[in-house]
């Protein structure tokens, strides 16, 4: 295997949005640069995109389609920045797409069966009977909700792109998430009462 | 039975719910070689839609859609080079710049913005209609187009499920005489974004703006058929620099290396940002600047007061349309100038100096230089072909010493085995240079998909291949090769510095204490060595010191809890957050991104009623050296094959080992082994440990410093992935079996377990023999918390 590199493998900066706007702007000139861009969001967005459709083929799929559409649509993204906002825009509607063709039925459950736990340094993954308890309480929250959840932990964004996203303030998504949450935890002890 | 769980833990267990489903490595690695194998990014263009449509052009969802030829877009950059040549030429460069400070103003959101003779709102104009709110902040009707920003708010979440890139509303602006203007080009974001319109009439300053529908809101979820009038002004007023901060252009502020330029030729300072607009002028005219930032390290700017800002991107949106300019002749003259703006976080208003740091200029040139490569007449993946081919790129002398066909395997769920091959080029190192380096060369070849290349900065070293994808034959005979493109970095720091015009007298200027404030725990002090009060941030310095020496803070203790609390309190209650990363300070304004110390922590900055402030420090890590040296023998016939679970890479089965280790005062007893493939090329040696003793005193042992690794063929090279650590586990050969309504049906709920586990990466061979891993320390997190009182002034 050889492994290209280029400068932002050595980059040591830690805000995702400043990184992203260089490699954007050496991406659209150079599809190699996309590279980096690609390592940062595809863990991410498939992580996103599984937790929608709840195999492993299909989400295989659909990120392939994510970053071919991310890579050819790079030169008509503007101003840099937010790019993980503008990702997960196309993954969305890859997901609208997905569903037209193949309505979603797959319960979180099968999502969490299929995903076992493993003990190598790979698989270091928390994964007992009480994650299987939580997802059976998450599959019971609306779909809106459950979105803000596989945004935050799944695709791992921040409030502010979540926020982009949604259509929100950073204010309130971070507001709804804590109320989901809190809703959660409602859940949970009332469960175990 | 589950235990009682907390909002946190809810937090911590749905990252491990949604973080288990990760990506195969295979299909990770195949898909990214499937991005580089596609050609250069491109927009493109409906070309069979009768509309008005055909004339707009979208980044998203471009189904049908046929190439965009890049030169159209090159020849609208080229037209407005041309008419800054011509203005240059007529009224003289002295004139031309002293002029642009009377007609630009920066428009947050915009950017930089030319407003001689153009008309504008005085004030933005909203409409609210059931709970949802448009408002259009501003309108800028000037001589060549017109520039409508909006905001919209209100919208539920139903409202961003999808929008269809082909539906997209086409806004209009609605004349007094009941002609219309249709939008030209978009740029949006859920919630905000602008529109771009032919120019208005002269004489026309009552408009309306006609939106059937709010952008990227599906059909049918909010109001539509918006229709907002708007009233303009000639913005001729005093009130037009009320509206939009006052930009400058810095006196003297430009540097030059190697005939290339970089000037600043405008600053303004809005609430949100500080805008920079710089200019690069270059002398060398097959030269086509295209990245302002190249280099390892991003754009910031320094001030006099130790403040590092760094960049921000207000004015970014989701998607794009914009109408195709029909082609015009290709360009014929190249491309010298380059003006950007980059924006960074507001900068203290008592700052009087500013710096610009760029690492590095990048450039593009268009090279067409050849080369053949003879692959015979029966090639084969592995063949070498020696080469001796020198050639003159871009002014850098590249000699390709070999080629060499390489078969790359990639593994696709489910068991799908893909194989394309590379011919890899190897280049002869080149002399280093701190003036140039060659960044990337693009390669084109008849019966080749494309090539791929890149930069190692960590070994000065260009990479190249010729891609070709799986079942397509390997070219025969003499192959041409065609050398499209090179990309070239000038390294800097490039930097200028400029004054800042009306720099407040008086303000916060930094403070720097240096309190006598420590806590002891656990024979562990952390103490603060350095306090600093800016009125951007509150920087603190921490140190720790142990029995065996320096070590760093952490902001959360216990593993088995994650709780994060670092914080600072002051007297009043008041909790100050860490820093937004835009905004850093250090004494020696060092760039943030070299800045590499977990001990220097950056709050929000004190409120000033603040007398005494409380820092709270959950754990730390100190560092134990010592060492000792692991044996181990790799057994003969171990293969590898695809786990059970096909999102994890191909594995052995685990051997048993019985390998004691006492480090630091520990006693490991490692007991099991096997070999894990993370991706091709590339198999580990993992080691796992018995179970250790679940800590009683919060010192947990979290980090085992791997040095050298010898095995059977000598020095194993240093890899990230030769490393050690411990920390929390599933107990191995547990299988979960989940029903469908999310039950457990076995019931089990196995504890976590602590163990310890190595891994060397062994490269692309596991070798039988005997291994060596010498352990120079282990990494330490000993929980505290440590509560530091700090008297302020």
């Amino acid at each position: 295997m050889v492994t290209f590199l280029n400068r932002a493998n050595s980059e040591t900066c830690d805000d995702n949005e400043a990184l992203d706007a260089v490699i954007v702007q050496a991406a659209r000139h150079d599809s190699s640069a996309f590279v980096p861009l690609y390592r940062r969001y595809v863990n991410p967005v498939y992580r996103y995109l599984y937790s929608r459709v709840g195999n492993s083929d299909d989400a295989e799929d659909l990120t392939s389609q994510v970053f071919i559409e991310a890579l050819t649509g790079l030169a008509s993204y503007r101003e840099q920045g937010r790019f993980a906002a503008w990702l997960f825009t196309i993954a969305r509607r890859r997901l609208i797409d997905h569903y037209r063709q193949f309505p979603p039925q797959q319960p979180l459950s099968r999502v969490i069966n299929q995903s076992a736990a493993d003990p190598s340094p790979l698989g270091q993954v928390a994964h007992n009977e009480a994650l299987t308890h939580l997802a059976s309480l998450v599959a019971h929250l609306d779909d809106d909700k459950q979105e803000l959840l596989r945004l935050r932990f799944a695709a791992d964004l921040t409030y502010a792109e979540i926020g982009r996203l949604v259509g929100r303030s950073e204010a309130a998504t971070k507001m709804a998430i804590h109320r989901l949450l809190r809703q959660l935890e409602e859940s949970w002890e009332v469960d175990h009462a | 039975m589950h235990k009682p769980m907390n909002q946190q833990t809810i937090e911590t267990a749905l990252e491990a719910l949604y973080t288990t489903s990760e990506p195969a490595t295979d299909f990770v690695t195949r898909l990214e070689a499937q991005l580089l194998s596609q050609q250069q990014v491109r927009t493109a263009v409906d070309s069979d839609r009768p509309t008005r449509l055909r004339h707009w052009l979208t980044g998203i969802g471009m189904g049908r859609r046929q190439p965009f030829p890049p030169s159209r877009l090159a020849a609208a950059i080229l037209l407005i080079t041309l008419l800054l040549v011509v203005t240059l030429s007529i009224i003289g460069p002295g004139r031309a710049l002293a002029a642009l400070q009377n007609w630009i103003g920066y428009v947050p959101g915009i950017g930089f913005v030319d407003l001689e003779n153009t008309r504008l709102l005085t004030t933005p104009i909203g409409q609210t209609r059931d709970g949802i709110t448009l408002r259009v902040e501003q309108l800028i009707a000037k001589p060549d187009e017109t520039v409508l920003l909006f905001s919209s708010a209100g919208l539920s979440p139903l409202a961003e499920t999808g929008y269809d890139a082909e539906d997209l509303p086409e806004p209009q602006l609605r004349l007094p005489g009941g002609t219309t203007l249709m939008g030209s080009e978009s740029y949006l974001s859920y919630g905000r974004g602008h529109y771009i319109f032919p120019p208005l009439p002269t004489d026309v300053y009552r408009i309306t703006l006609l939106l059937p529908r709010l952008p990227l809101v599906p059909v049918s979820i909010a109001p539509e058929n918006w229709e907002v009038p708007l009233v303009l002004r000639p913005a001729d007023g005093e009130w037009v620099a009320d509206l939009f901060p006052q930009p400058y252009q810095p006196v003297g502020a430009e540097v030059t290396h190697n005939d290339v330029t970089l000037r600043i030729i405008g600053v303004a300072h809005a609430a949100g940002n500080t805008a920079v607009r710089t200019q690069v002028r270059w002398a060398d005219p097959t030269w086509q600047h295209y990245d302002l930032i190249g280099g390892r390290y991003l754009p910031i700017l320094r001030d006099d007061l130790g403040h590092i800002y760094r960049q921000t991107h207000e004015n970014s949106s989701s998607v794009a349309v914009m109408r195709v300019v029909e082609e015009t002749d290709k360009p014929s003259l190249p491309e010298r100038t380059r003006e950007e703006t980059i924006t960074f976080a507001p900068v203290s208003p008592v700052a009087h100096e500013l710096t610009l740091v760029l690492d590095a200029l990048e450039f593009d040139i268009l090279t067409n230089d050849a080369f053949t490569v003879d692959l015979g007449l029966n090639p084969q993946v592995g063949d070498i072909f020696p080469l001796d081919v020198r050639l003159n790129v871009a002014g850098f002398p590249v000699h390709l010493t070999e080629a060499r066909i390489a078969e790359v395997v990639e593994r696709y769920h489910p068991g799908r085995i893909e194989r394309p091959l590379h011919l890899v080029f190897t280049i002869a190192p080149m002399a280093e240079s701190a003036q140039r380096v060659l960044y990337s060369l693009r390669l084109e070849a008849n019966g080749f998909n494309g090539s791929s290349t890149g930069y190692s900065f960590d070994e000065n070293q260009l990479r190249l291949a010729l891609l070709l994808n799986e079942g397509s034959p390997i070219p025969r005979g003499v192959v041409d090769v065609q050398v499209t493109r090179a990309s070239i970095q000038l390294p800097g720091p490039w930097q200028v510095s400029w004054t800042l015009p009306g720099s407040a007298e008086s303000g916060m200027q930094p403070l720097t204490l240096h309190p006598d404030a420590a806590s002891t725990q656990n024979n562990v002090t952390v103490s603060v060595a350095d306090m600093t009060l800016t009125d951007r941030v509150t920087a603190v310095q921490f140190h720790v010191t142990s029995n065996h020496g320096s070590g760093e803070i952490r902001n959360y203790a216990g593993l088995d809890s994650m709780e994060r609390n670092l914080s600072l309190t002051d007297q009043s209650g008041r909790r100050y957050q860490i820093a937004d990363w835009t905004v850093q300070w250090h004494p020696d304004g060092t760039r943030p991104s070299e800045i590499d110390d977990p001990n220097w922590v950056m709050f929000t900055p004190l409120n000033p009623l603040a007398r005494q402030v409380t820092l709270s420090v959950p754990a730390v890590m100190v560092t134990v050296k010592e060492t000792a040296v692991l044996e181990l023998t790799l057994p003969a016939a171990i293969t590898l094959y695809p786990d059970e679970n096909p999102m994890l890479p191909p594995r052995s089965d685990m051997w048993p080992i019985n390998i004691p280790l006492y480090i630091a005062g520990y006693d490991l007893l490692f007991s099991q082994a096997w070999l894990q493939e993370i991706n091709p090329g590339q198999v580990l040696l993992i080691l796992e440990s018995e179970e250790l003793p679940w800590p009683q005193n919060g010192r947990w042992l979290r980090q085992l410093h791997v040095g050298q690794v010898t095995g059977p063929n000598g020095l194993l090279p240093a890899s990230d992935w030769t490393r050690g650590s411990a920390g929390l586990f599933d107990p191995p050969g547990i299988v979960r079996i989940v029903t469908s309504d999310g039950s457990a049906a076995n019931g089990l709920e196995p504890p976590h377990t602590y163990r310890a586990t190595l891994s060397v990466e062994l490269g692309d061979s596991a070798t039988t023999g005997i291994y060596h891993i010498q352990l120079n320390g282990v990494g330490l997190q000993i929980d505290g918390p440590w509560s530091i009182l700090v008297d302020l002034p």
